[in-house]
């Protein structure tokens, strides 16, 4: 399907072997390849046009080691210029507040946002010792509410009683003040899906923060989004200011370009990283080991 | 933009309108390169430029997009949904079974997604709502054990259709899609033409990896319709051409919306212009 990167700049930049420095007609006909290769891995357009004049700026002129080829050598530039537009590794979430400190997740429908909330307070109560609420928001799609009782009971967390009828932003007072009643450290926020462009629902997503008063916001999105990571990124972004990124399916066999579009567009981290179905499925975020998928390394 | 010439710059500028759709580069180019041999270096408005790149893209999609059709010889003609995890099967088998009831058919659901948290009570819901009778059993049980009761049951009822929700699994996780296998092997036994649909959902807002998908669902399940999901947001979906001109399996619905009544047929005019930027 997909050719290693370096082979096929190898081939393009063969004539050039362990000699000189790399000129601007090697570069181009070099990048025209790396761009390719990322729109096929599903970084979007944007940043895709963004990247590539940042790594013609850095390798129009870099000399050509003699230990390395040409091929080699822009293969070596666009993968630590990927690793640096990724960003640091290790921003785990955040818990420096006063108590009870509140995690609200959102993102589309199905992006996996109450399976991670359930991993994250998982995470939270084995390795952090904390003492985790989790709340489901979510009194739209059937049995939400219940898929997150059913995982508080499967990991031994709280889960905040359902009250039928009750909305999002009454949930989620309830939330605090029975966590705060509780003594717990952390009350995770499980909201419903939607879309970035459904008006009243993201107007209800800000009422809920300004309701909740979050100290985390992450934005939950699957790792195999296409060129969309952009403008729902962006846009969750624009209406709640999200504070990371939680990417997940990364179980799966996709590049995985979407970690740069919404990394970004955003500039936020990439917090965690899904690996699976499973409460225990939960990953540090490791930009080299993106970066080597994005390329297909 | 206004009439002006059809030259490298402006196939480059509508190649990217077509990536950022999710068509995948290759793709792309080749709409570019057709609309490329039939109007290169000749003046052009933006209505031709979308026009004629919108029917390219039919071109590709009108022989997908077809309507569902059940055959009611077999009582009762049982459906498979499969697909990625939080593609939209469950919700898509509500939607369905609320057409298939309104057109006073019999259905049954059940719910053989046995894995994920009240995936069941999910579907439950959906059978209420949908005046479905339905077949549910523990969580974690057996899947296909399930989906041969399912059969069995349906059978016995004289219902019209049998729809079986399955859990949502990627395509690289061998074990669970052997699992699927068995689903469709132990439905095999009771009628050898079972299941007579397999259906596999699309999210909307998946990349390349979508092709990847049906190429391997369609192998290990005998996928042979697609339902493309969650079209009501910003993504295009073109990923749906590439799939379509390689597979070439039939299209029936589209996802709109989380409501009972978000479900449209497959129409390759609307989606090709979506695409190529004509507002409708
Ligand atoms: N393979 C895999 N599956 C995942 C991962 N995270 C979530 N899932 C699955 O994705 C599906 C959807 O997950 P949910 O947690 O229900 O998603 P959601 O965002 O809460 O969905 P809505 O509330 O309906 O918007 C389920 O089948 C999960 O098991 C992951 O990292 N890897
Ligand atoms: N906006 C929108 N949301 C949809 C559409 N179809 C499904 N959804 C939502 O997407 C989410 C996932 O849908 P499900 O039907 O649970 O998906 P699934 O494939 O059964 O998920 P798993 O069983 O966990 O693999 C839910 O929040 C649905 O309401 C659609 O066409 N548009
Ligand atoms: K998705
Ligand atoms: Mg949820
Ligand atoms: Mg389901």
């Amino acid at each position: 399907m997909f050719e290693n990167l370096q082979d096929r700049l190898g081939s393009i930049l063969n004539g050039l072997t362990g000699r000189g420095a790399l000129s601007e007609a090697d570069v181009s006909a070099a990048l025209r390849e790396v761009r390719r290769a990322l729109l096929e891995a599903d970084v979007a357009l944007e940043v895709v046009r963004d990247f590539i004049e940042r790594v013609r700026e850095k390798a129009v002129g870099a000399a050509v080691l003699k230990s390395i080829k040409p091929g080699q050598m822009v293969v070596k530039i666009v993968h630590d210029e990927l690793v640096e537009m990724l960003g640091s590794e290790g921003v785990g979430v955040d818990l420096i507040a006063a108590a009870p400190v509140v995690i609200m997740m959102v993102g589309l429908q199905g992006s996996g946002k109450t399976t991670t909330t359930g991993k994250i307070a998982k995470r939270l109560t084995d390795r952090d010792r904390k003492k985790v609420l989790m709340a489901s928001l979510d009194t739209r799609r059937p049995a939400a509410q219940e898929q997150l009782r059913q995982l508080g009971v499967q990991t031994g967390i709280d889960t905040l009683p359902i009250i039928a009828g009750q909305s999002p932003t009454d949930i989620a007072s309830r939330a605090v003040q029975a966590a705060k009643l509780g003594g717990h450290d952390v009350v995770l926020l499980d909201t419903a899906g939607r879309t970035h462009i459904d008006e009243p629902l993201m107007i209800e997503m800000a009422e809920i923060k300004s309701r909740a008063k979050p100290h985390e916001i992450l934005l939950v999105a699957d790792a195999l989004t296409g060129q969309d990571a952009v403008n729902l990124a962006r846009n969750f972004d624009e209406r709640v200011g999200i504070t990371g990124l939680v990417l997940t399916r990364m179980d799966g066999d996709g590049r995985g370009g979407a970690a740069l579009s919404m990394r970004a567009v955003t500039g936020k981290p990439i917090k965690l990283i899904g690996v699976g179905e499973k409460m225990t499925e939960l990953d540090e975020f490791h930009p080299r080991r993106i970066a080597d998928r994005i390329l297909g390394m | 933009f206004t009439k002006r010439k059809l030259d490298e710059e402006t196939l480059e500028e509508l190649e990217d309108l077509l990536i950022q759709a999710d068509l995948g580069v290759e793709t792309a180019l080749r709409v570019t390169d057709a609309l490329a041999s039939e109007r290169y270096g000749k003046d052009v408005t933006g209505e031709d430029v979308t026009k004629i790149m919108a029917t390219e893209i039919v071109k590709v999609l009108k022989p997908v997009a077809k309507p569902l059709a059940l055959d009611l010889s077999h009582k009762p003609h049982v459906i498979l949904v499969v697909g990625v995890n939080g593609t939209g099967k469950t919700t898509t088998i509500g939607k369905l079974a609320a057409k298939l009831s309104g057109s006073g058919l019999k259905v049954m659901l059940a719910a053989g997604d046995t894995f994920r948290a009240a995936a069941i009570e999910q579907l439950k819901i959906w059978a209420d709502r949908t005046g479905s009778t339905f077949l549910g059993t523990k969580l974690g049980a057996d899947a296909a054990g399930l989906a041969y009761e399912a059969f069995e049951r349906a059978r016995a009822d004289k219902a019209d259709v049998l729809i079986i929700d399955t859990a949502g699994r990627l395509q690289n996780k061998t074990e669970l899609m052997a699992e699927l296998e068995k689903i469709v092997r132990v439905l095999g036994r009771l009628d050898p033409d079972a299941p007579h649909t397999v259906l596999q959902t699309l999210d909307a807002t998946t990349g390349q990896n979508a092709l990847q998908q049906v190429e391997i669902f369609r192998n290990v399940a005998g996928v042979n319709g697609l339902i493309m999901t969650k079209l009501d947001g910003t993504a295009r979906g073109g990923i749906l051409v590439a799939i379509a001109a390689k597979h070439k399996l039939p299209v029936y619905f589209i996802g709109v919306g989380e409501g009972i009544d978000d479900l449209e047929p497959f129409e390759a005019e609307d989606f090709a212009s979506a695409i190529a930027g004509i507002a409708r």
